[in-house]
């Protein structure tokens, strides 16, 4: 069957960066074994806490050799500078990274997330993220929003039309085409959050492509509280106003908008015009969490330890 | 922290309720100062003042060096930016924050009686505005939640817009905008050890800007390296290839002389820092006519010339002259000779006699060392006299009196060893950067650096540096054994006619007038070169000019052509 050959001969590597891992990380790898699509290789870059050595262990009994283990100091541990270690240790054409409770949804992942290469300039995909079981009403709306059934291919020509998303893609699951990755420097060393979106826009501003694969999917959502809401945003929005070049011109603003404005149509579609007021909170928290995260340097250092979800960004850099 | 991972990316999934509520809240930034030209600082300062300066600086005995320490946070330094410009800090105005502002005036306006007393405003409309509408039945739970929602909307409203005027109501600090540099931006690995204190370490940057094709934009063309060694007064010179690849301060790599175009100086000289694990926070950048006026005020440089040098250098002396309005006239004979400003700096830029730009690089350290060396025979007013005259021609971040105060010592320090930077390279064409010199690898010839600068034994690599020279390695599939010899490639002689760096602009109709069937003459195409060299080096500006009517050809044949063989 030509669907499942090789794509121009990549070898594939798979990085999970790992905290805490829960058992469902052994399902995580047990499907990646099983990928239609094979996996040379698997790093676990692990940020040392508390004692995970049994599922380590189990997970290494498992992959039979094709898994390998690199520990972070907890205090080390950035989201850009973690993964891009990992990157230095794999081998392969391409790099798949995923978080430890990203479960893939089948067999297909890793070869639909490689589908897209056969564009060579398409240097990243990444893919769907479904709702878990017991996802609420308004994430569950938010994950339909931004990821969507349809694949799409991004390019700088987007811009006007998709504006920021133009730049988006999550590290949850994403591929990167190694030699891309490694031209343009990988990922953001030292950076709060959003180093997949940083790259990505490096990428597309460099002329390449991002791809997203809608058949590509894993199950992964969060039931976020406020408090996390606010947190996030404000980390999101740090992280954009650190990189001004890239996100000073593309509102996400306008985006988020309409995301709270569709959100409140779907409830009321499915009935649930109640939940709304959660949505005001919610999304008054991750707005306030974002204007706060773009002002941060006129923020006193305890405040912002008290904003942000990263406090050991703060302690390490400033 | 970790379970943040999770949902990683949200760019999209942020609300703003209204923009409105943003700008309203948000008082306008103060405006940044603009970038001070230093072109513009052409100025001089009278003999008495610098000889002030002078007295004020023996007495504090050296040089005060402008940097900045790590340590100081951005606001700090910011700061100090500012006060080290002229009158900006005089200008600047605190702005009250907003919300007591427009407390004091809600206070303010409010009318009080005689008695002291708030009078009660009435209302324009009078009576209650509610009553005119029909009334509508509400059921209770209707009414609660409504009023619930209503409540909680205004609430956030509410809270949003307090904490926003608090927030953007503060003072905004100006980042440091000048040609100071921001020492946390320019790249110093924290993994080097400072015993490398001893040695002040300059870039130099030789731009190849063209008033007459001004979109060919600015380029480092030369990038070297200074290093003044304080306790041997020994100064090594290394000419950086500018084909190089290194890695950019965003990530990507690119040619060395490209970092000029992307991030000026501080972008140039955090390029040489990161990829070779220096700590340069001084540069000086000079154009051609900068160059050209240095070398005349020293009265030229003696350079041996060769034969095959002669069509260049005259070549590109027209190429400046045409850019800077300083004449000369042609060389003509080979050998040992005093070559004017124009001519040094045109000799100074042939690629294409001998090995390329490796050859070319050489040529810019012969050049620089006879400038160095008759800097040191010439007197200290002479020097100074120079200093004062060329300072603003130049583009620095050292000050007049900081230069001055180096010019007197000029005579104390002596040119050593000089070298280019790769020592171990091959050529290869680079991703999107073209044909480009990739070193190999980069941490050993990072190693060699340091031990040819400092004497450094075995010079560690930073982490920084090895992950360059990794990905350097990956991307242009090279080892340390790719090497090329380039050093014994030999002297090449390349036609004359395939350079092509420097067409003028209306270059067909320069050769229109050239006569096709004579076997010298360039394709029309090729070379819009308009010297004529019958082979045995003569070359008259007087001959070539009735080739070309005067309409036609750009002033600068007229310039170099009447003075030709004078």
């Amino acid at each position: 069957m030509h669907e499942f050959e090789k794509i121009d001969n990549m070898t594939v590597d798979v990085l999970i960066p790992t905290y805490h891992p829960s058992r469902s990380l052994i399902v995580v790898i047990k499907r990646l074994l099983a990928q239609s699509y094979p996996v040379q290789k698997i790093y676990i870059l692990h940020t040392e806490a508390g004692d995970s050595t049994e599922i380590l262990s189990e997970i290494q009994a498992l992959a039979k050799g094709k898994l390998e283990i690199y520990s972070v100091l907890k205090s080390n541990f950035d989201h850009g500078g973690t993964r891009h270690m990992g990157a230095r240790h794999s081998q392969g054409d391409v790099m798949v990274f995923l978080t430890q409770d990203a479960m893939p949804f089948d067999e297909k992942l890793i070869f639909e997330l490689l589908r897209p290469f056969a564009d060579t300039k398409v240097a990243v995909t990444y893919g769907r993220q479904l709702p878990d079981k017991d996802c609420k009403m308004i994430e569950t709306y938010t994950r339909k929003f931004n990821y969507p059934a349809k694949s799409r291919v991004k390019s700088s020509l987007d811009l006007k039309e998709l504006g920021i998303k133009t730049y988006f893609c999550s590290n949850v699951c994403s591929a990167y085409r190694k030699q891309d990755y490694v031209a343009l420097g990988g990922f953001e060393r030292e950076t709060i959050f959003n180093e997949d979106m940083i790259l990505a826009a490096k990428l597309i501003r460099s002329g390449y492509k991002v791809a997203y694969a809608s058949e590509a999917k894993v199950i992964h959502s969060h039931n976020y509280s406020y408090r996390q809401q606010f947190r996030r945003n404000f980390d999101l929005a740090v992280s954009q106003a650190e990189h001004p070049e890239i996100f000073a011109d593309v509102s996400s603003e306008k985006e988020g908008f309409r995301l709270v404005v569709d959100t409140a149509k779907y409830l009321c579609a499915v009935g649930k015009p109640w939940l709304i007021v959660s949505l005001v909170i919610g999304s008054g928290a991750k707005y306030l969490g974002y204007c706060f995260g773009k002002k941060y340097k006129r923020l006193p250092k305890s405040l912002i330890k008290r904003c942000t979800m990263n406090v050991g960004y703060w302690n390490c850099i400033r | 922290m970790f379970a943040d991972e999770q949902g990683l990316t949200n760019g999209p999934d942020l609300i703003i309720p209204s923009k409105a509520i943003l700008e309203g809240g948000m008082p306008k930034r103060i405006r940044k100062v603009p970038k001070k030209e230093l072109k513009n600082r052409t100025e001089k300062i009278p003999a008495d003042e610098i000889q002030k300066m002078l007295d004020r600086m023996s007495k504090s005995g050296r040089p005060k060096e402008r940097k900045f320490r790590k340590s100081e946070t951005r606001g700090q330094s910011a700061q100090k930016v500012r006060k080290s410009q002229n009158g900006i800090a005089a200008n600047r105005i605190r702005k009250p924050a907003n919300g007591h502002a427009s407390n004091g005036v809600v206070r303010g306006v409010k009318p009080k009686n005689g008695n002291g007393r708030v009078i009660r405003q009435e209302r324009a409309g009078g009576g209650s505005s509610g009553s005119h509408h029909p009334k509508k039945k509400w059921s209770s739970a209707k009414k609660v939640g409504i009023t619930l929602m209503a409540l909680l909307i205004a609430f956030i409203t509410g809270a949003i817009g307090v904490l926003a005027s608090n927030l953007f109501g503060r003072v905004q600090a100006v980042r440091p905008d000048t040609d100071v540099f921001d020492a946390d931006q320019l790249y110093i690995s924290s993994e080097l050890q400072f015993d490398e204190t001893g040695f002040l370490n300059i870039a130099l940057f030789g731009l190849d800007t063209r008033k007459d094709d001004p979109d060919l934009g600015i380029r480092a063309d030369t990038i070297m390296i200074a290093s003044l060694n304080r306790e041997t007064r020994e100064v090594k010179l290394v000419s950086v290839f500018r084909d190089t690849i290194m890695q950019f301060d965003d990530g990507t790599f690119n040619k060395a002389n490209a970092a000029y175009t992307y991030g000026g100086p501080q972008g140039a000289v955090s390029m040489l820092n990161r990829n070779l694990d220096l700590n340069i926070q001084h540069y000086v950048t000079v154009e051609f006519e900068g160059m050209v006026r240095v070398i005349d005020a020293l009265g030229g440089v003696p350079i041996d010339v060769q034969q095959e040098e002669i069509y260049y250098i005259n070549s590109f002396a027209s190429d400046i002259i045409r850019n800077t309005g300083i004449d000369t006239w042609a060389v003509t004979t080979p050998g040992l000779q005093m070559l004017t400003g124009t001519q040094a700096t045109a000799y100074a830029r042939i690629r294409n006699v001998g090995n390329s730009d490796f050859q070319r690089a050489e040529r810019q350290r012969t050049v620089f060392s006879e400038m160095a060396n008759k800097a040191h025979e010439a007197d200290v007013e002479t020097i100074i006299e120079i200093v004062n005259e060329v300072f603003g021609m130049i583009e620095t971040n050292f000050t007049l009196p900081e230069m001055v105060a180096y010019a007197r010592q000029v005579n104390q320090y002596h040119i050593g060893e000089t070298t280019g930077f790769p020592f171990y390279l091959t050529t290869q064409m680079f991703l999107d950067a073209g044909d480009s010199v990739i070193p190999t690898t980069l941490a050993s010839n990072v190693t060699l650096l340091h031990e040819f600068l400092f004497g450094t034994v075995n010079h560690m690599p930073s982490s920084m540096v090895q992950g360059i020279s990794s990905d350097i390695a990956y991307l242009s599939e090279t080892t340390e054994g790719s090497a090329i010899d380039h050093e014994s490639e030999g002297w090449q002689y390349v036609d004359p006619p395939i350079y092509n760096d420097f067409a003028p602009e209306d270059d067909n109709s320069w050769n229109s007038d050239f006569n096709s069937d004579d076997p010298w003459m360039p394709p029309p195409e090729e070379d819009g070169g308009n010297w004529g060299n019958d082979g045995d080096g003569e070359i008259g500006g007087g001959e070539v000019q009735p080739e070309h009517p005067p309409e036609s050809g750009p002033p600068m044949t007229d310039g170099s052509g009447s003075d030709g063989g004078l």
